[in-house]
């Protein structure tokens, strides 16, 4: 597999989706040749399997070689950390509304005692 | 089943479906991740600690100042002349110089991100934030209930009164607002972080491969793989040599199957695929059977998790 110009991971996207339509349509066909008891085509697409494995392998290699080089925080970190942040700013607030219910709930409890005593 | 009847109800009852039925699973899954999290950390130990003598060596190539804190003169809640608690160093880079980052390093701040994400899904699924405001709210009514008496406010008297009799009704309208808050929120958050979220397991299993983690997996990988193509290339007219690639293939194939699930990848590639299923349960706004499929295999997953 010749080495491409720019590796990246709408590149890997673009090989899985090809090796996943490779070994749907070789599946398909390998049981057609079978319940038809082809055994040339049989033969074939045997071949055009392993080679789709080996395939895989060089992929899988290439994956990591690229990723090993990918070491900044990636758009996907930088997102997640983004959602993250909105979903604890709604229990923040709700935990907020909580507090200043709670203290005025207090004031309105000490206020309440220093008017009996005063009174 | 308590869960199946349970998400049933929340079926039927669609405006009202909240994260209170998740809560304990995300709690289970969020301890799981971490389990899985803390097994990898070890093993990232000599990684990081490489990336830290590479991070030393760029700083004093590059002549970066390096020094004692301002908090190390004297301690700040007593002022005697030893360093306070808060003594940290000051590393100041020189120039625009970007720090080393290792793979260990990488890999351990994706899968703090995750955890970090996963933390704040649970705590959005914590219904103690209605019950706790609903506490809250009850509690200021009586106490303001008290000072109008004793104030003898009497207009505010009545007005509190009216507001502890419908306690009950407006109690259950603002744990319906809350819960709807909440489930609104968790799922506009889920849905915009599936791609991301598996994005991020996608780099941390390969980061995961490159540090060794699980060190035996691409060896096994390419055996399996080798083992496919040994019986895709064997003459099939040779029965004795065909017969023995197929029993060496399904050989392989079982035994593979069995370590992949016990190694530390799988679990992570697991996440994704569990974020994946609560995604669609959200975007199909639940329909029972959908959310009952998913709350199993969120158990089935945190019980694996923790083996």
């Amino acid at each position: 597999m010749s080495s491409p110009s720019v590796q990246s991971d709408a590149y890997f996207q673009q090989l899985r989706n090809r090796q996943n339509d490779l070994y749907r349509f070789n599946l398909q066909e390998l049981k057609k040749a079978a319940a038809a008891s082809d055994l040339g085509r049989i033969a074939e697409l045997r071949a055009e399997r392993a080679k789709l494995s080996q395939n895989d392998q060089k992929i899988l290699e290439a994956e990591m070689a690229f990723q090993a080089t990918q070491l900044d925080p990636s758009e996907a970190e930088k997102r997640v950390r983004a959602q993250t942040r909105r979903a604890n700013a709604l229990v923040r607030s709700i935990k907020t509304l909580t507090d200043v219910l709670e203290s005025a709930g207090k004031m309105a409890s000490i206020l309440a005692r220093l008017v009996t005593l005063l009174s | 089943m308590r869960l199946a009847s349970a998400m049933a109800l929340c079926g039927l009852m669609a405006a009202g479906c909240t994260t209170d039925r998740v809560a304990t699973e995300f709690g289970d899954l969020k301890t799981a991740f971490d389990e899985t999290k803390s097994a990898i950390e070890p093993k990232l130990a000599p990684g990081l600690e490489a990336d830290r003598q590479a991070e030393i060596s760029a700083a004093a190539a590059n002549r970066d100042i390096w020094t004692l804190g301002n908090d190390c003169s004297n301690e700040l809640a007593t002022g005697v002349f030893l360093p306070s608690a808060t003594c940290t160093l000051e590393k100041i880079r020189v120039g625009d110089r970007a720090p080393v980052i290792g793979e260990a390093t990488a890999l351990k701040r994706k899968l703090t991100v995750l955890s970090a994400y996963l933390g704040s899904l649970e705590a959005l699924s914590d219904a103690t934030l209605e019950s706790d405001l609903n506490a809250a709210y009850a509690t200021a009514v009586a106490s303001f209930s008290d000072l109008s008496k004793a104030a003898e406010l009497e207009d505010l008297t009545t007005f509190l009164a009216e507001r502890q009799a419908n306690a009950e009704k407006s109690g259950a309208v603002v744990s319906a607002a809350v819960s709807a808050l909440r489930y609104k929120r968790m799922r506009s958050v889920v849905l915009a972080s599936d791609e991301d979220v598996r994005q991020i397991v996608r780099e941390s299993v390969l980061h995961a491969l490159n540090l060794g983690v699980d060190p035996k997996l691409p060896g096994a990988v390419a055996d399996l793989r080798a083992a496919d193509q040994a019986v895709l290339l064997a003459d099939s007219s040779d029965t004795a040599a065909y017969r023995a690639a197929m029993v060496a293939l399904e050989n392989k194939h079982s035994a593979f199957m069995t370590y992949y699930r016990g190694t530390l990848t799988y679990r992570l590639t697991l996440v994704a695929e569990l974020h994946g299923k609560l995604a669609a349960a959200l975007r199909s706004h639940g329909s029972a059977e959908d959310v009952v499929a998913y709350l199993e295999s969120l158990r089935a997953l945190s019980d694996l998790l923790k083996e």
